[in-house]
């Protein structure tokens, strides 16, 4: 499943490369990290299901809870 | 042209995933449920379905009903035990009719109706019944004289309820609605099985009382007239009444042609009152020859002031029936009450039994003969 | 790509879209129960100012790409601060969605089917979609909402017979609190999503037209739309039965029984919903796309979508790995984050906004260029 994964995203990544009209190295550079950040998720994902979701404002909900109190 | 083939490639692989193969199923390896019924639920749940075989193709394709039963520990893993004998994929979602029998209801339905309305393949609009002084299975092994199966008998009985006040159908939501709301209590139809030339056939008359989600009683055919009546589901259906005419006493025929109910509760401080009026439409469907002359208006107002006087009276017994015997607001009283008297009912709610059993209603009936056939004259005999 | 315009009836037709898509079929303002009319005005009525804001937003921006006009607006950094934090909330709403799709489908009709391969079907097309652009997502919506409008107005006529206005009775009997308790989950889910449209006023608003004239009447049909068929499935269902399945419009529209011809009209309910999520989707990533690339310093933003897009097919089986949590995602009172990125950032971001306007605006008084 994981090489499955990691393959398909490297045939997207390949085949859109290609149909790029210029490729700039900025953007690729961006565009590679993207995609395999995101590979790296699904296949995070793929092998457990309950990945903890990250709570980027939670610590200034708990902040704000405190304050309330 | 580079973006052209991605695009094909793209309206290539959204046709291929969106197809949901993996829940594709050949219809001929499909069993229908057409009906099912449970018949006990302690030791072991009794699940009895029954299910159309198709024979043949095309044209000549015919359903047989074929009726199984299995047991198991719940009602779903009975439900999924049916593919093994049967051999078949079941479907569910043509089930029309739901039979539970006395014992399962006097139990409590709860335990049956869980699983049913979380299933997501089975339909809220299926009727439910009451076997009465029978099985579930019995019903459903019985011989319906002009229909293939018993289902599809009982479904087509229920739909001309319209023709005849003597049940009250129910369909799943309507039942677990009256379940869920607040003062009110719920009832069922019944089925019987009658002797019909040698065979058992199976009719659908009367009604089960529950109170909560148990059965705690039987009404007739003729109280579950009444309980139409009061319900405002009464459409149609005929009465014999014994009536009064110039010193004679016939007994005449009379046809419900249509009916307005008022139900309005009557709060004056402490006191709750329910008034209760009917008004009745009637039609004249026979007189068994007797010379009743309804081209005479006092012959009319007679008439229509003893069948005022005689439904009054089969109201009253029958408010006695439920309010003191079963004590079972089955009319929703308490409901009325909550939507109109909203500050009333919060005071009384807990104690709703009780005041129910003891609430004054007022019946007020007026009936008038709207339709007497094509003559109001019998036939005139030469002496 | 610099000049993207909608025209004013694809505009509203796209918000339409975009808040009825996907929220209608959920027991929207449930708490409420029989109230939750009530708590469609309360919630109407809180959310008429904020939607004001965000219209005030977009035309602050004088049709300006994000790029440009956010700088301009609130200084380079925390412009690209706020672009992130709207990318991020545009891509969670956009792995939310999909997720909802995904368990309604295996929920409704195909519980066999893996949840990932409807996903992956979704982002097919939203990925050809959003690359497309906003032009083609409105024309796509002002096509579309003739056929999810004819469909559910239908299925609501045939309903009609199955409605019992009873049901509503008695009013708050409960008190006002489950009003306001339902009034703040659809202020949250799905009124003030339309937040996101912020990222795309520069294609809303024109030198002639303000964005308010396409927010504000494509926000006021679409709640008083999902008002009318909350109601009606309340009325038809029943409190109790509305408030505890996990999609009471689609249990209502089963109901409807034509002569026993016309019946399982529920599966069409389907299909509206299926294109309403599609464009909701859609949408949040398009906004997800554009807010990223400003977020990174390029003015191109089509680069960038393959990956986005990718990554929501796991990203809806992990933020509600169940239906229960899906349901509770979208019918919870209030969520910190939606709290944040619907009301606050948008408060601060106008103020800061009208403050910076007003100065530049003495600054250039005695000048002859004029904005």
């Amino acid at each position: 499943m994981v090489i499955l994964i990691i393959f398909g995203y490297v045939v997207v990544g390949g085949v859109e490369l290609l149909l790029w009209k210029e490729r700039p190295w900025q953007k690729v550079l961006v565009y590679l990290l993207l995609l395999s950040a995101a590979a790296t998720f699904s296949v995070l994902l793929a092998i457990d299901v309950r990945l903890p979701v990250p709570e980027p404002l939670g610590t200034l909900r708990n902040w704000l809870q405190k304050l309330w109190q | 042209m580079k973006k052209d083939l991605a695009r094909v490639f793209f309206l290539c692989a959204v046709t291929l995933l969106t197809t949901g193969c993996w829940d594709y199923t050949e219809i001929e390896l499909r069993d229908f449920v057409v009906g099912a019924g449970v018949d006990a639920v302690e030791p072991k749940v009794i699940v009895i379905t029954e299910m159309a075989k198709s024979t043949g193709t095309g044209q000549e394709a015919e359903f047989r009903p074929v009726v199984l039963t299995t047991e198991a520990r719940s009602l779903t893993s009975g439900a999924h035990n049916l593919a093994n004998p049967s051999g078949m994929e079941i479907f569910w979602a043509h089930a029309q009719v739901f039979l539970v029998s006395e014992e399962v209801a006097q139990g409590g339905m709860l335990t049956i109706l869980e699983p049913i309305i979380r299933a997501r393949d089975l339909r809220s609009t299926m009727y439910l019944l009451v076997a009465k002084d029978c099985t579930v299975e019995e019903v459903f092994k019985s011989k319906p004289p002009l229909l293939t199966g018993v289902s599809q008998h009982l479904t087509s009985i229920i739909r001309l309820s319209a023709i005849s006040a003597d049940f009250v159908p129910q369909q799943l939501w309507q039942f677990t609605g009256d379940l869920a709301a607040p003062g009110i209590s719920a009832t069922l139809p019944a089925v019987e099985l009658v002797h019909e030339g040698g065979n058992l056939m199976p009719v659908v008359r009367g009604a089960a009382v529950f109170k909560l989600d148990r059965m705690i009683g039987w009404l007739s055919k003729e109280e579950t007239q009444i309980l139409a009546l009061l319900k405002g589901e009464s459409e149609g259906g005929f009465f014999v009444m014994d009536t009064e005419i110039k010193g004679n006493t016939t007994a005449i025929t009379y046809e419900f042609r249509g009916s307005q109910l008022k139900t309005k509760p009557i709060v004056d401080g402490e006191r709750v009152e329910m008034k209760v009026s009917l008004s009745l439409q009637l039609g004249v469907a026979g007189t068994r020859g007797a010379d009743v002359d309804f081209s005479d208006p006092a012959v009319v107002r007679g008439v229509e002031e003893q069948v005022a006087r005689y439904f009054t009276r089969r109201i009253r017994d029958f408010l006695r029936l439920i309010q003191e015997d079963y004590n079972s607001d089955i009319l929703g009283f308490g409901r009325l009450l909550w939507r109109r008297e909203p500050a009333t009912w919060r005071k009384i709610e807990s104690d709703w039994d009780a005041v129910f059993r003891g609430l004054p209603v007022d019946v007020e009936v007026d009936c008038r003969i709207a339709f007497t056939g094509f003559r109001a004259q019998p036939i005139k005999m030469r002496n | 790509m610099m000049n993207e315009s909608v025209p004013e009836r694809q505009g509203i037709a796209l918000v339409f879209l975009f808040i009825v898509g996907d929220s209608f079929v959920f027991g929207l303002a449930r708490w409420a129960g029989r109230d939750l009319w009530l708590s469609f005005l309360v919630a109407i009525v809180l959310a008429s100012p904020l939607i004001l804001v965000y219209g005030r937003l977009g035309s602050l921006m004088h049709g300006q790409p994000f790029s440009e006009a956010l700088p301009r607006l609130l200084g380079k950094w925390p412009s690209r601060l706020v672009a992130l934090t709207y990318s991020a909330y545009a891509w969670r709403l956009g792995c939310f969605v999909t997720g909802d799709i995904t368990n309604f489908v295996q929920a409704v009709s195909l519980p066999d089917t893996p949840q990932v391969v409807m996903a992956f079907g979704y982002a097919i097309l939203v990925l050809w979609a959003v690359k497309e652009g906003i032009e083609v997502l409105a024309r796509f919506s002002s096509v579309m909402i003739i056929v999810v409008l004819l469909i559910l107005l239908t299925a609501l006529g045939l309903a009609m017979t199955e409605v019992n206005l009873q049901e509503f009775l008695p009013i708050m009997y409960d008190g006002f609190w489950p009003v306001l308790q339902g009034a703040f989950q659809i202020l949250d889910f799905p009124l003030l999503e339309t937040v996101l449209f912020i990222g795309l006023a520069n294609a809303l608003t024109t030198k002639k037209r303000s964005a308010y004239k396409v927010l504000i009447p494509g926000f006021l049909l679409a709640a008083f739309f999902l008002m009318l068929f909350a109601s009606a499935s309340v009325a038809i269902l029943g409190e109790e039965a509305y408030m505890t399945s996990y999609f009471p419009v689609f249990m209502s529209t089963a109901r409807i029984d034509i002569a026993l011809f016309l019946t399982r009209l529920e599966a069409v309910v389907g299909v509206t919903f299926a294109i309403g999520t599609f464009l909701k989707i859609s949408v949040c990533l398009l906004v997800a796309s554009k807010t990223l690339a400003h977020t990174l310093g390029f003015s191109d933003y089509r680069f960038l979508v393959t990956p986005l897009v990718l990554s929501i097919i796991p990203g809806s089986q992990w933020f509600a790995k169940s239906i229960m949590e899906m349901e509770q995602s979208a019918t919870k009172i209030v969520g910190f984050t939606d709290v944040v990125v619907q009301v606050a950032l948008p408060l601060v971001m106008w103020i800061v906004a009208e403050i910076r306007m007003s100065k530049e605006r003495k600054n250039k008084a005695g000048k002859p260029s004029g904005i």
